[in-house]
């Protein structure tokens, strides 16, 4: 480790400009970087610990029963400027109350409000959507406290209408049972008629089918020609013989007449049975379909049964209601009602201060301070009464001004810090330019960690506000041990061995030195309590950086600056 | 120069008293670490010359917002039990409400309970049926406001005056607690304490316990480390003892100062054990270095002491103006760690300037002693075996 050292400290002692010209590099890409270094707020929330119960809670209770857990307050208070002035003195003046009632117009217009409350929209609903105009009709209003008693829950009527309601659903219920009770005893018969239906038409063509039979008239046809055979050969005399064959052939010629009769009948009974047979299907459709509507039946029977339970229930309920009732009207604990006033909370006690709450919908920060710059620019262009202060608070208004202290802190402390150091190095070493050569550490250091916050993306907050002025207090020391030491090395030495004992001497020291301070700042980051985290995070490449400067830049400017006062003093 | 010669003169001559003044000086300083406040209230921590501050500040007293406990009932989404509430409107959760808020109540300082129990003011007003008690709620102006949106959870606001004292808030908020355990808890119903001070409260304990568990983890990686660069038990708690010294002194003050311990300074502890430790090691590593060139304790303690005392004297100097130069930061809390860090690096300056030398001495002093006795006993048991 040590020849490293010397090695190096060799390299930077007959090759500063290297060291040198490696370190502007990085500190040009830190330039680059700085330019996105960005500032943010903080809010309460920041500032508490996480997974906590107590914290986890608190954060439930805003997302739940607010909106996105964040609002602003508007803070009308009155401080009147002058005795015996038109000021107004009271937050219940009527011309506050409108006033207040345009802010809270205006305001309810703007994206981003999910909702907004004041005292002239608790007035609005208490007085049927309309503000009072004299002073004393403010307060007596005010003063009315809501009491959550039967009066006020009107329960006597409640029960009325409910009883009605109920009386109501009961004779609904006997109806539907009788209509229920009607079309079961509709569908069983036409049930039944319908079996009656689906059978008739088979009747119908079974007997169609019997009388269909037309070879028994054939048959008939040749007996009748066997008996014309038999009288043409029997002894009957001709005229007698002719007048049986002319009966046979009548009764021969209605047979065949018959025979044609049949097939066209035949022809038709098919056509029927066809016919028949398609309405015997939609006959049994029209059954299946009964039988739902039998099993619909059925169920609105059980309905009706549910709904007589439901009816019973209700019932049972009405009786609470009536105890319940009971207890209000009569007993003594009973006498004491709950009082509401819905002003008190936003309305002081002393009457000098009013707040509009305005809940924010969910949006991101930049939207956020749009926001805050809207309703600043809609409080100042309102027209206020005389002797009315109004102003913003509430979460996002303070992380906004936080925000902008930071930068004006920064300057301040980091410009104190500096001259403090420089006054105090510049004493300790008797010189100017020793004292400057002392600061390169940390001015390098600085850079760099600017640059690295800006490349991160890190923002720096409030609580990292004063991390440049602590960095300086820190890093100082290398400068300050590597030029010490490098002066009393100079006097017996010449350049190059000076810096090789500075070094070998100092590196140690100062690696150790450096180490315990990261220790330090991450062990602030190891608790629950991590407010500062960040602050220690900067802290961390603060020292880091001041340490690298220190054994970089401080040497090689050392050696050129020894080389110049050699140059000159020839 | 001169001085810190002279000084390195006195402390080689009188070592042994400086050590006794210095255990005497440390026991009495350290005494005040039992006088160490908490801080635990944030609104502090925030620059109070802004206007915005103010006014929250003004708001939070006239509408008595900065004691304000809130008791979060919901319900268990995850618990499955047949008859446990599914409705945070259930009768069984509104009868348990009105018990609380009467427990809670009989505390001599709660100005005011509010919850959706006070519309019902006797648990047996409570109607069975969970509909009736909708109904009620209803009709009631901004009854629904101690509700969530899904009605599985609900709020109890108990206004309190408690004022300043850490004390009267811890006792309060486990007031309340026990009152939340003694009172009947439907199934499936999580009971919550929040609000201000309740988290005061848990800010307390997590202050206490990271003040003590930042400082043992720095005091122990750096000691570990310090040993093992010094390769030597002795030299490593040598380079460690300044930093006991002002840190025990730096607490100490801070009790007798009268200055807190807030979210701001809980990690002070550790930074002063790493920021420290430089000035040790640079007079550590010099005298080491003299003494390596054969010079005598005297002689390299009168080199060594003027050539890093300057530099670690301009150092520790510069630490602290950088540090003081946080006075002039808007937010409080960066104002107390500036001071209480400089107070911390002055400590452990002067512990290093002042004290260290005389226990580099006595150390070496001891280990001198040691190794003669060692030797001593060596070569009494070799005579005795020779002897024999």
């Amino acid at each position: 480790m040590k020849k490293i050292i010397e090695r190096y400290a060799e390299f930077v002692a007959k090759k500063p400009q290297i060291v040198l010209g490696v370190v502007i590099v990085f500190t040009l890409i830190s330039f680059v970087g700085m330019s996105f270094v960005k500032t943010e707020g903080m809010s309460y929330r920041d500032m508490l610990p996480e997974d906590v119960e107590e914290i986890n809670a608190i954060n439930y209770i805003a997302d739940e029963f607010g909106t996105s857990g964040e609002s602003i307050m508007i803070v009308a208070e009155i401080n009147p400027k002058y005795a015996n002035s038109n000021e107004v003195r009271d937050i219940r003046d009527p011309e506050v109350i409108e006033y207040l009632d345009i802010l809270e117009q205006k305001i309810r217009k703007m994206q981003g409000v999910a909702s907004i409350t004041g005292v002239p929209d608790i007035m609005k609903g208490m007085n049927s959507g309309h503000l009072l105009k004299t002073k004393s009709k403010i307060i007596e209003l005010m003063n009315k406290e809501i009491v959550i008693n039967q009066s006020s829950l009107d329960l006597s009527e409640t029960l009325s209408q409910f009883s009605k309601g109920l009386e109501g659903i009961e004779e609904g219920m006997a109806t539907e049972e009788q209509i229920v009770k009607g079309i079961t005893y509709g569908l069983n018969g036409s049930s039944v008629a319908l079996n009656q239906i689906q059978y008739a038409p088979s009747s119908i063509a079974e007997g169609m089918n019997q009388e269909q039979d037309s070879s028994k008239i054939t048959q008939t046809i040749s007996l009748v020609n066997q008996i014309e055979n038999l009288v043409q050969q029997s002894n009957a005399t001709q005229s007698e013989k002719m007048e049986i064959v002319g009966y046979l052939e009548g009764l021969k010629q209605g047979l065949n007449t018959m025979i044609a009769q049949t097939t066209e009948a035949q022809e038709g009974m098919q056509q029927l049975s066809i016919s028949l047979n398609g309405m015997s299907n939609a006959l049994e459709n029209i059954s299946s379909g009964l039988e739902e509507m039998k099993n619909t039946s059925l169920l609105l029977e059980n309905l009706t049964s549910n709904l007589k339970e439901a009816v019973s229930g209700m019932s049972s309920s009405l009786d609470e209601i009536s105890k319940y009732l009971e207890l209000y009207e009569g007993g003594e604990k009973n006498e004491k009602p709950v009082k509401l006033n819905q002003f008190k909370y936003y309305v002081s006690d002393d009457y000098t201060t009013s707040i509009i709450r305005i809940n924010l919908a969910e949006m991101n920060e930049e939207k956020k301070e749009d926001f805050i710059d809207e309703l600043k620019h809609i409080i100042s262009e309102t027209e206020k009464p005389a002797g009315l202060d109004v102003g913003l608070t509430g979460s996002p208004v303070v992380s906004k001004e936080l925000k902008n202290q930071v930068k004006p802190t920064m300057q301040k402390t980091s410009m104190f810090s500096l001259i403090g150091i420089f006054i105090v190095v510049c004493l300790l070493f008797l010189s100017l330019r020793y004292g400057i050569i002392s600061l390169l550490a940390i001015g390098f250091g600085i850079i760099w960690v600017y640059g690295v916050l800006g490349l991160s993306g890190m923002s720096i907050s409030s609580t990292m506000s004063g991390g440049i002025s602590m960095i300086m207090g820190i890093g100082i020391d290398f400068g300050i041990q590597v030029v010490n030491r490098f002066k009393q090395e100079r006097k017996k030495h010449k350049i190059e061995k000076a810096m090789k004992i500075t070094l070998s001497n100092v590196f140690i020291p100062m690696l150790i030195t450096t180490l315990a301070a990261l220790i330090g700042f991450r062990a602030m980051s190891l608790g629950q309590l991590t407010l500062l985290a960040d602050l220690g995070n900067m802290m961390s490449f603060g020292v880091l950086f001041c340490f690298i400067a220190a054994i970089t830049v401080i040497p090689s400017v050392l050696v050129i600056n020894e080389r110049l006062k050699i140059k000159n003093n020839l | 120069m001169n001085i810190l010669k002279n000084l390195a003169r006195f402390q080689y001559k009188y070592s042994s008293l400086i050590f006794a003044i210095t255990v005497v000086l440390t026991i009495t300083i350290g005494l005040g670490i039992q006088n160490i406040h908490l801080q635990t209230d944030i609104s502090k921590e925030l620059p109070q010359n802004l206007d915005v501050i103010k006014l929250q500040n003004k708001i939070s007293d006239k509408f008595g917002e900065a004691d304000t406990v809130m008791v979060l009932i919901k319900l268990d989404k995850n618990c499955e039990l047949e008859n446990s509430p599914k409705d945070i409107r259930d009768p069984k959760v509104i009868r348990m409400l009105i018990g609380l808020e009467n427990e809670i109540k009989k505390e001599s300082s709660v100005s005011s309970v509010q919850s959706a129990g006070s519309f019902f003011v006797y648990p047996e007003n409570v109607p069975d049926n969970i509909e009736l008690i909708k109904q009620i709620l209803a009709k009631i102006p901004n009854g629904e406001m101690f509700f969530n949106k899904d009605y599985s959870a609900t709020l109890m606001i108990i206004s309190a005056d408690l004022g300043k004292s850490e004390e009267k808030v811890n006792r309060f908020v486990s007031k309340i607690k026990e009152d939340i355990e003694s009172v009947e808890k439907p199934a499936c119903v999580d009971v919550i304490v929040t609000g201000n001070p309740p988290i005061r409260v848990v800010l307390m304990d997590m202050l206490e316990h990271d003040m003590v568990f930042t400082i043992t983890i720095a005091a122990i990686i750096i000691l570990f480390l310090l040993i093992l660069i010094k390769r030597s038990f002795t030299r490593g708690i040598l380079v460690f003892t300044p930093l006991v010294l002002g840190l025990t002194w730096t607490l100490g003050l801070m009790g007798w100062l009268n200055t807190p311990l807030s979210m701001a300074t809980v990690g002070i502890g550790a930074m002063i054990l790493g920021l420290g430790t430089e000035y040790g090691i640079f007079l550590v590593e010099r005298y080491e270095e003299e003494r390596e060139k054969g010079k005598s304790q005297k002689e390299a303690l009168i080199t060594a002491l003027p050539s890093v005392g300057s530099g670690i004297i301009g150092s520790g100097t510069t630490t602290i103006v950088g540090f003081l130069a946080l006075l002039l930061a808007s937010m409080p809390m960066i104002q107390h760690l500036g001071e209480t860090l400089a107070l911390g690096i002055f400590c452990i300056l002067f512990a290093t300037i002042g004290i260290s030398p005389a226990f580099i001495l006595i150390e070496e002093r001891f280990i001198e002693k040691a190794e003669k006795l060692e030797l001593k006993f060596l070569r009494r048991g070799l005579s005795h075996e020779k002897n024999n």
